[in-house]
C-alpha cells in the first residue's frame, strides 16, 4: 500500500471520535499506511473508500499450511522483499528427504531424527519440520508404504513427490488426511493433479521453468478450485534460484502478478552444496525447502540462521534482567551496568570471559534497547538503575559502592549518583575497551 | 404598535407596522451593515425571523440565499417589514464590525482586543411603588441596557448579592458592574460604586517549572502595564518535575499547590505594585504550564501520571474562581488554565502554538520548544502531530565542562577566525567571560566545524599544531578564553566530550523533527516556517542552528524566534475570547506521537549524530558551505 | 525475470593487489564492486573473494583453528603460503595479531613480518594492523611502508581512529577497510570522514561489523542489504563493496562445546554459513579462518 499518511487522513471524516479505537483521524491514518490497522475500523467510510482504502490489506503471498497438529507449518503471509522493510513471518518449512527405494531401517531412523532434533537456543526450541517422501521406485504400492513408514502425515508433516499420478493417489489414500504437500503439478497433468488435491483437501505445488508458466499453471488450479498452492520453479543453479524467488516474491508484494503470489517450494536436492543451496532458500523467500539427511553441523547453523533471518527486527531479543556473576566474582568484584539486549549482553559476556576478570553484570530492563537506543530514548533512566540496585539485592552482594557504567550512559552519571547514592564511573564506550579499563582503573 | 426583539441580545424596539426591520433595529441600537444603503442589492442585512410574521417578496431576492437559509426564516432586514410581534436573529456577520482595538503580544504579531469579562456602568432609575423590580433584576436589566447580556444568562454569586443593596443605594444607584463570559453563560463579578469603567485588569502568566512570568494589562484598551518574574518557590521541594511529583505522593500536594499560588502572587503583587493597580482590580487569570504544573496548582493529584499507564486527571482547559485556589486577584476572577494534548505537551505548547497562529493557517509550521526537554509541533489548521523528549541539559549548558544558563558572563555569541583559530565573543552583561550558554556552544560548535577543528562527528583533531587545540585532562579541548581574559581564573574550554553531548542534544531534537516530517510524508522542503521558543530567549544564531542539523535546512527568512511562547500565548487567550475558546478544539485536533514507540526515531536520531546530519542532501547549503571552508583550509 | 538488467549506478570498483605491470609483486589483482542489481543478480561470481585468516601470535586465534592447522600457526609466511597453495584462498588476511598483547613494543618486527608474507603467496594481503588506538600511527605506517606498491587492503578504520590508517593509506597508495557497528547511518558517516581526509571512493571498502551466527548476524545481514539497496539508489557515500570478517565466529559457544571429533564440522559450518549468507547479502569478500570453509565456499558460488 504506497498511501501516505497524510492522503489517507484526507479520505477520513476528521471527527476525532475515537471510534476506531485511536485518538485522532491522523493518529488512525498514520497506522493504516504503516499496515497496523484494519480499515473496518471506522464507521464513517463509505463502501468506495473503503475498498480504496482497504485493497491492499489482505497479504500479497497467500498463507499455506502443510500437516496437521503441533508440527504443521504455515508459509507465507508476507509483505517485503527485504526483512529490514519490516520483518518476514513464517519461517520456512524443511522437510528431510527420504526415497522409497531405502531400506525400511533407514528411514525409520531418518525420520525418528526429525522428530527428535531439537536445537536450544536463546530460549528456543529450533526442529526440523518434516519428511519428504520421494517416489523412484515407480510402485505406487512401495510410495504409499514409505509414507506410511514416515508416518503417514499424522505425526509429521510430508511432502508427497512423485512424478506419477498413480503414486500420488496410493499415497494420499494413506495420507490425505494429514495435509500433505503433493508435488507437482505440470502443465502436462495439473488437471489431474488438481482434482486430486481438491479432494482431498491437500496443498498443491505446481511447477514450472517460467514465472510465466507458474502464473499460468496457478491461474487455472485456482479455477479448479485449489487455492492452496506453492510455486516451484526448477531452478538450474542457486543463482538462478535466487533470481526467480526475488522475482516472484517482487511480483507478489508490488501485486503486479497475483497469480504469483503464493510461497515458494524450493527442492535442494539436485544441488551438490546442500549447505549453500539451505542458506540460499531461508535467506531467499522459500516456503518450504527440502533437504537431504542432514549432518549435525547443519542442522545447527542451519537452523540457527532460519531464526535468526526471521526474527523481527523490530522486537530485539532480550535478556532477562538480573545480576550475573561472571568469573566467578567476590564481594569485591567491579559491578558493571548494561541492557538486557541480547547483543550487548553475549558481546560484553564474550569479552569479559576471555578477560578472566571477576565481576558482576547488572542487566537492567530497557526492553532490548541497546545502551544508546535506551539513554537517547529515555529508557534508561535512574530510576530504573535505582530499582534495578534495590530489587537484584546488589548492595548485599558486595561491599563496596561503585557503579561501572556504560559509556554512552555519561549523560545518566550525575543523575544515577544523585539516585542511587552510589558512585558511578564512566566506563569505555566500546565493550572491546572493558577489559583494559578495568584493569587500569579498577582498584579493589 | 408591533414589538420588535432583536436575537441573541433581547433589544426591543416597538415601531409601526411596515416599519422595515432594518429601521427597526437602528431604533434599538443595533448597527446593521447598509453597504448598498439599505436598497436590496447587496444581501449584507441578512437576519433570520424567528417569531411571528413579515412581509417579504423572497422570490425577488433569492439570489442571496442558500435553500437551507430560506428554510430557517432568511430576509432581507432592508426590504422586509414588520406586521405583528417578531422576534428576529441578527448574525453577527450582519452587524458593523466593531472598532478593532489591537493589541501588542510580546513578540507576535498583533490580536484584536475582545475580552471575556466587561465592565458596564448603569445609571439606575430607582425603584418606587410603581415600579418594584428587585435590586439583581433592575441592575441586569441596567445592564442589558448598556448592551450587556441577558438577565436570564447571568449568575449571580451570593457574596455579591451580600453587599449590591448597600452598594446602589450608597451610589444613588450608579454603579458599575462587571461581568465575565463563562462556559455554560455569564458572571457578575463585582458591583462597584460610581463609575470604574476604566480601571479592568487581566494577567496573563506562563507558570513554568523554574520561573512564573506575569503581564498585567488593561482589558479596556489592551495595554501591557507592567510585566514580573520571579523563580517558582516549588524548587524548594523538587527542582525538576518528577521529584515534585514524588513530593506530592508524599502528602505534599497542598503544600505544592500553596507554593506555585504563592509565586504568582508575588509576581502579581510586584507587577501591580509597578502598575499602580489593586490586585483587586485583576478580574482575570490566564494561565500557561505544562500539565503537571496545571494539575499542581489546581490541587489536582498528578501522581497517576508518572507510573503505568501514566494518566493525567485533566486536560481540557479549566476554569475556578481565583479564591478558590488562593490566587491574589479579585475573588471571583476567573482563572483559566490551558489545555494540554499528553502529559508531555501540556498548555504551555499549546500557548506556543497560540502564539505562533499555526493552527489558522494552511502553511506548514513546524514549532520547536527547547529545554532539557523539549517538544515539537508540525502542521496547520487542517492537521497537527507533535512529540515530546529529552534533549538533555547540554543546550542549556549542563553537563559542558564551562557550560552556564544565560547569566552575566555568559559567552552568548562567539566567532572563530579560520585561519588564526582566534575566537572572539560576546557575554551577557558584557563583563568577562565566567562560562558558555546555549547560544554560544551553538556559535562555537558551527565555527568550529567551519575552521576544521572538528570533524563531522565533533571530534577534535589534535594533528592541529595551535597553542588553542590541545589534549585535556580528560578529552580533547578547544580553549575558548585564556584564563587572563576570565573572570574565574582558569582557561573556559570546550571539551570533545562537551561537543559529543551537544551533538546528541541536537540529534534528539532534529531526529524527532525528521520523525514528525515522516510521520505526515512530508520533507523538509514542505516545511512554510520554523518557531523556535523555549532556552534561547532571545538570542539563537539560526544560520549556526541549521549549520550544525538542530532544525531542518530551510531559507533563512522562514525561521522566527517567538522568544517566551508560553506567556505569548497567554496573552492572547486573556485579551481575545474567541482565541480562548478555540483551544480546547485546537488541543484535541493534536495527535500526539511517542517517539520511543515510533521505530524510525533511533535511526533518525543515529543519523542526526553528525555534523550537520549523516544524509548531506538535507543540508545542501550547509555542505556546500563546509566543502568551501575545506577548500580554503588547503 | 532478474534484476541485472535494471540500470542505475554501480557500486565502485576497489582494486586489490597489484601485478608486476601494475607495480608489484601479485600473481593476481582483483576488482571487486562494480554490482549494478541486487547480489546474485549478475553473473560475475570472479568478484566474489574468499580471506583466509593468517596470524603472526597464535596465542589470539581460535583453538580450533590452531589444532587444525597445527605448527603452521607458528610461522605466518608458511601459513600464508599453505592459505594460498593448500586452502585455496584468493585473499591472504594478515592479521598482526601481537598488537594485542599488553605492553606491545615490537614496532622493528612488522616490516620484515610483512616482508616474508609478501614473498610466501603470490595472492594480494588484507592487513589488520593494531587493535589499540596508541599504536595506530606507528604500526599502520610500518605496514604501509613495508606494503607500498602492492596495493594492500588496510584495517581498520573507525569513526574515533581512523587518521592514522587514512594518511598510511594516502602515504603509501593502499586501500581502507571502513568499520561501523552495524549501523548504515554510523557506516556513512565514517565514509564521509575517510572522503574528508581525502581518501578516493574507490579506495574504501566497508565493513558494517559482522556479529557471529546466532548472535546478532541478523543485524548484520540487514545492514549489508540496506548498503547495497542505498548504493543502488544513487547514495555515493555508501556505494562502496563489502567485507564481511566476523571476529567471534570460532569462539563461540557452539565451536567451543563440540566434541574433538565434531569440532571441525562446526567450526566450518559456522562459518560457511555465516560467510554465504553475507556474500548474500552483498557482500564482496568474506574472512574465514578454518581453512576448510574456503574450499566450501569456492564449491557453493558454483552451484
Amino acid at each position: 500500500m504506497a498511501m501516505k499518511a497524510l492522503d489517507i487522513y484526507k479520505l477520513l471524516p476528521k471527527t476525532n471520535c475515537k471510534r476506531c479505537g485511536y485518538p485522532t483521524c491522523l493518529a488512525f491514518a498514520m497506522k493504516l499506511a504503516a499496515g497496523k490497522a484494519e480499515v473496518e475500523a471506522c464507521p464513517d467510510l463509505d463502501p468506495g473508500t473503503k475498498a480504496l482504502l482497504g485493497g491492499a490489506t489482505r497479504p500479497p503471498v497467500r498463507l499455506v499450511g502443510v500437516g496437521v497438529g503441533e508440527r504443521s507449518v504455515a508459509a507465507g503471509e508476507e509483505f517485503v522483499l527485504f526483512r529490514h522493510e519490516k520483518t518476514f513471518s513464517h519461517p520456512p518449512g524443511i522437510m528431510v528427504q527420504v526415497s522409497d527405494t531405502w531400506p525400511e531401517e533407514r528411514v525409520r531412523s531418518i525420520v525418528e531424527t526429525v522428530r527428535e532434533t531439537v536445537v536450544h537456543r536463546v530460549g528456543m526450541d529450533l526442529v526440523l519440520t518434516g519428511v519428504a517422501v520421494r517416489n523412484e521406485s515407480r510402485s505406487p504400492g512401495r510410495f504409499a508404504e514409505a509414507v506410511a513408514l514416515a508416518g503417514g502425515g499424522s505425526t509429521l508433516p510430508l511432502v508427497l513427490i512423485a512424478g506419477d499420478l498413480a503414486a500420488h493417489e496410493a499415497a494420499l489414500a494413506v495420507a490425505g488426511h494429514y495435509r500433505p504437500l503433493v508435488h507437482a503439478a505440470t502443465e502436462e497433468n495439473r488437471e489431474d493433479l488438481a482434482r486430486l488435491a481438491k479432494r482431498y483437501g491437500c496443498p498443491l505445488a505446481v511447477r514450472a521453468a517460467s514465472p510465466a508458466g507458474l502464473a499460468a499453471l496457478t491461474a487455472e488450479c485456482a479455477a479448479a478450485g485449489v487455492v492452496d498452492l506453492m510455486l516451484d520453479p526448477a531452478p538450474r543453479s542457486l543463482q538462478d534460484y535466487i533470481a526467480m524467488a526475488t522475482g516472484i516474491r517482487k511480483a507478489a508484494i508490488g501485486r503486479t502478478e497475483p497469480a504469483l503470489g503464493y510461497p515458494i517450494y524450493f527442492d535442494t536436492t539436485p544441488f551438490r552444496e546442500t549447505d549453500a543451496a539451505l542458506a540460499a532458500g531461508i535467506l531467499k523467500y522459500a516456503g518450504v525447502i527440502v533437504v537431504p539427511p542432514l549432518p549435525p553441523a547443519t542442522v545447527a547453523a542451519g537452523l540457527t540462521l532460519r531464526q535468526n533471518i526471521y526474527t523481527d527486527p523490530q522486537k530485539p531479543i532480550q535478556v532477562t534482567p538480573g545480576l550475573y556473576p561472571v568469573n566467578e566474582p567476590g564481594r569485591d568484584a567491579p559491578v558493571l551496568l548494561t541492557v538486557n539486549f541480547s547483543l550487548t549482553y553475549f558481546t560484553l559476556l564474550g569479552y569479559l570471559e576471555a578477560s578472566r576478570i571477576p565481576c558482576y553484570l547488572l542487566i537492567v530492563d530497557t526492553e532490548g534497547l541497546s545502551v544508546l537506543t535506551a539513554v537517547a530514548g529515555g529508557k534508561l533512566t535512574e530510576t530504573l538503575v535505582a530499582d534495578s540496585l534495590r530489587n537484584f539485592g546488589v548492595g548485599e552482594t558486595v561491599d563496596h559502592r561503585l557503579l561501572v557504567i556504560p559509556g554512552y550512559a555519561a549523560p545518566l552519571s550525575g543523575k544515577i549518583e544523585d539516585a542511587t547514592g552510589w558512585k558511578v564511573m564512566v566506563g569505555p564506550r566500546d565493550a572491546a575497551e572493558l577489559a583494559g579499563y578495568l584493569e587500569k582503573e579498577w582498584r579493589a | 404598535m408591533p414589538t420588535v426583539t432583536f436575537l441573541p441580545g433581547y433589544r426591543k424596539a416597538v415601531v409601526p407596522q411596515g416599519t422595515t426591520i432594518l429601521d427597526a433595529a437602528l431604533a434599538a441600537g443595533l448597527p446593521m451593515n447598509v453597504v448598498c444603503g439599505g436598497q436590496g442589492k447587496c444581501g449584507k442585512c441578512l437576519v433570520f425571523i424567528r417569531g411571528g410574521t413579515v412581509s417579504f417578496d423572497v422570490d425577488n431576492y433569492r439570489r442571496f440565499f442558500s435553500n437551507d437559509e430560506i428554510a430557517h426564516g432568511a430576509c432581507l432586514a432592508c426590504r422586509a417589514t414588520v406586521v405583528g410581534d417578531i422576534r428576529v436573529e441578527v448574525p453577527a456577520g450582519s452587524l458593523i464590525e466593531e472598532q478593532r482595538i489591537l493589541v501588542e503580544i510580546p513578540g507576535m504579531e498583533e490580536v484584536p482586543l475582545n475580552p471575556a469579562v466587561r465592565k458596564y456602568e448603569v445609571r439606575l432609575t430607582p425603584p418606587s411603588l410603581d415600579d418594584t423590580a428587585p435590586d439583581l433584576a433592575r441592575l441586569l436589566e441596567g445592564i442589558e441596557g448598556r448592551g450587556g447580556p441577558p438577565p436570564n444568562r447571568v449568575y449571580a454569586p451570593l457574596e455579591v448579592l451580600c453587599y449590591l443593596p448597600q452598594a446602589l443605594r450608597r451610589s444613588a444607584w450608579h454603579v458599575t458592574g462587571t461581568v465575565a463570559l463563562v462556559p455554560g453563560g455569564y458572571r457578575l463579578l463585582n458591583v462597584d460604586e460610581g463609575d470604574t469603567t476604566t480601571r479592568l485588569y487581566g494577567a496573563a502568566v506562563d507558570l513554568g517549572t523554574t520561573t512564573i512570568v506575569v503581564y498585567i494589562r488593561s482589558l479596556i484598551d489592551g495595554r501591557i502595564l507592567a510585566t514580573a518574574s520571579n523563580y517558582n518557590r516549588q524548587i524548594s521541594c523538587g527542582e525538576d518535575i518528577l521529584s515534585r511529583v514524588n513530593f506530592s505522593q508524599k502528602s505534599g500536594l497542598s503544600r505544592l499547590q500553596q507554593l506555585a499560588a504563592e509565586s504568582i502572587n508575588e509576581a502579581l503583587k510586584s507587577a501591580s505594585d509597578a502598575a499602580g493597580i489593586d490586585l483587586e482590580e485583576i478580574f482575570e487569570v490566564v494561565i500557561a504550564g505544562n500539565t503537571v504544573m496545571t494539575h499542581l496548582l489546581l490541587g489536582i493529584d498528578p501522581s497517576y501520571m508518572i507510573a503505568e499507564p501514566y494518566i493525567p486527571v485533566v486536560r481540557r482547559m479549566l476554569s475556578t474562581a481565583a479564591g478558590r485556589i488562593g490566587i491574589a486577584a479579585h475573588r471571583n476572577a476567573g482563572v483559566y488554565t490551558f489545555p494540554a494534548v499528553s502529559n508531555f505537551i501540556g498548555g504551555d505548547t499549546i500557548a506556543d502554538i497560540l502564539a505562533t497562529g499555526m493552527a489558522d493557517r494552511e502553511e506548514v509550521s513546524l514549532l520547536v520548544d527547547i529545554g532539557t526537554n523539549f517538544e515539537a509541533v508540525l502542521g496547520n489548521s487542517d492537521w497537527m502531530l507533535s512529540c515530546a523528549g529529552a534533549a538533555g541539559p547540554a543546550l542549556e549548558g549542563g553537563e559542558v565542562l564551562f557550560g552556564m544558563r544565560a547569566n552575566p558572563g555568559a559567552i552568548e555569541r562567539a566567532r572563530i577566525d579560520a585561519g588564526t583559530l582566534t575566537p572572539s565573543y560576546s557575554t551577557i552583561n558584557n563583563v568577562r567571560p565566567r562560562g558558555i550558554c546555549g547560544s554560544g556552544l551553538i556559535d562555537l560548535l558551527a565555527e568550529l566545524i567551519r575552521a576544521c577543528v572538528i570533524d563531522r562527528t565533533g571530534r577534535i583533531n589534535l594533528d592541529i599544531d595551535h597553542p588553542r587545540v590541545r589534549k585535556g585532562r580528560y578529552h580533547p579541548e578547544f580553549v575558548v578564553a585564556w584564563k587572563e581574559e576570565t573572570s574565574i581564573g582558569k582557561d573556559i574550554v570546550i571539551t570533545e566530550n562537551d561537543i559529543r553531548n551537544l551533538i546528541m542534544s541536537k540529534a534528539a531534537i532534529h531526529g524527532a523533527c525528521m520523525t514528525l516530517l515522516d510521520a505526515a510524508g512530508l520533507t523538509p522542503r514542505d516545511i512554510d516556517r520554523i518557531y523556535f521558543t523555549g532556552a534561547f530567549g532571545n538570542y539563537l544564531n539560526k544560520e549556526n542552528a541549521i549549520t550544525i542539523g538542530l532544525i531542518p535546512e530551510v531559507p533563512l527568512s522562514r525561521i522566527e524566534n517567538i522568544g517566551n511562547g508560553a506567556i505569548a500565548g497567554a496573552n492572547i487567550a486573556l485579551v481575545n475570547r474567541e482565541r480562548r475558546k478555540a483551544l480546547d478544539g485546537i488541543a484535541l485536533r493534536i495527535t500526539y506521537i511517542e517517539l520511543n514507540a515510533e521505530p524510525s526515531f533511533m535511526d533518525r536520531y543515529t543519523s542526526s549524530c553528525f555534523l550537520p546530519h549523516t544524509d548531506l542532501a538535507l543540508f545542501p547549503h550547509v555542505q556546500q558551505m563546509l566543502e568551501a571552508c575545506r577548500a580554503r583550509q588547503g | 525475470m532478474t534484476d541485472s538488467s535494471e540500470p542505475g549506478p554501480a557500486v565502485r570498483e576497489v582494486r586489490l593487489g597489484a601485478t608486476r605491470a601494475e607495480g608489484g609483486t601479485r600473481e593476481v589483482s582483483y576488482v571487486i564492486g562494480g554490482d549494478r542489481g541486487l547480489p546474485f543478480t549478475g553473473n560475475r561470481p570472479d568478484r566474489l573473494l574468499v580471506a583466509l585468516e593468517v596470524c603472526d601470535d597464535p596465542q589470539f586465534s581460535p583453538p580450533v583453528v590452531r589444532d587444525y592447522v597445527g605448527d603452521l600457526a607458528n610461522n605466518p609466511d608458511e601459513w600464508a603460503r599453505a592459505a594460498e597453495r593448500t586452502y585455496g584462498a584468493d585473499i591472504i588476511r594478515l592479521n598482526f595479531t601481537s598488537t594485542k598483547q599488553r605492553g606491545f613494543d615490537a614496532f622493528s618486527e612488522i616490516a620484515p613480518t610483512m616482508e616474508r608474507v609478501l614473498a610466501a603467496t603470490a595472492r594480494p594481503l588484507i592487513v589488520e594492523g593494531s587493535s589499540e588506538p596508541e599504536l595506530d600511527s606507528e604500526v599502520f605506517r610500518r605496514c604501509g611502508e613495508a606494503g607500498e606498491g602492492e596495493r594492500l587492503l588496510l584495517g581498520t578504520a573507525e569513526a574515533d581512529r581512523y587518521r592514522s590508517v587514512a594518511a598510511a593509506a594516502l602515504a603509501y597508495d593502499h586501500a581502507v577497510i571502513a568499520q561501523s557497528p552495524i549501523d548504515i547511518n554510523l557506516a556513512k558517516q565514517l565514509n564521509i570522514l575517510l572522503r574528508e581526509t581525502g581518501i578516493p571512493g574507490d579506495r574504501i571498502v566497508i565493513d558494517p561489523y559482522t556479529g557471529a551466527l546466532g548472535y546478532g548476524f541478523e543485524y548484520s545481514y540487514s545492514v549489508m542489504e540496506r548498503i547495497r539497496l542505498a548504493a543502488l539508489a544513487g547514495d555515493a557515500d555508501l556505494a562502496m563493496p563489502v567485507i564481511s570478517a566476523p571476529a567471534d565466529t570460532l569462539t563461540v559457544r557452539e565451536v567451543r562445546e563440540a566434541t574433538p571429533a565434531e569440532q571441525d564440522a562446526i567450526a566450518v559450518a559456522w562459518e560457511f554459513y555465516t560467510a554465504y549468507a553475507s556474500f548474500v547479502a552483498g557482500a564482496s569478500i568474506v574472512c574465514v579462518r578454518h581453512p576448510l570453509t574456503v574450499k566450501r565456499l569456492h564449491e557453493a558460488l558454483e552451484v
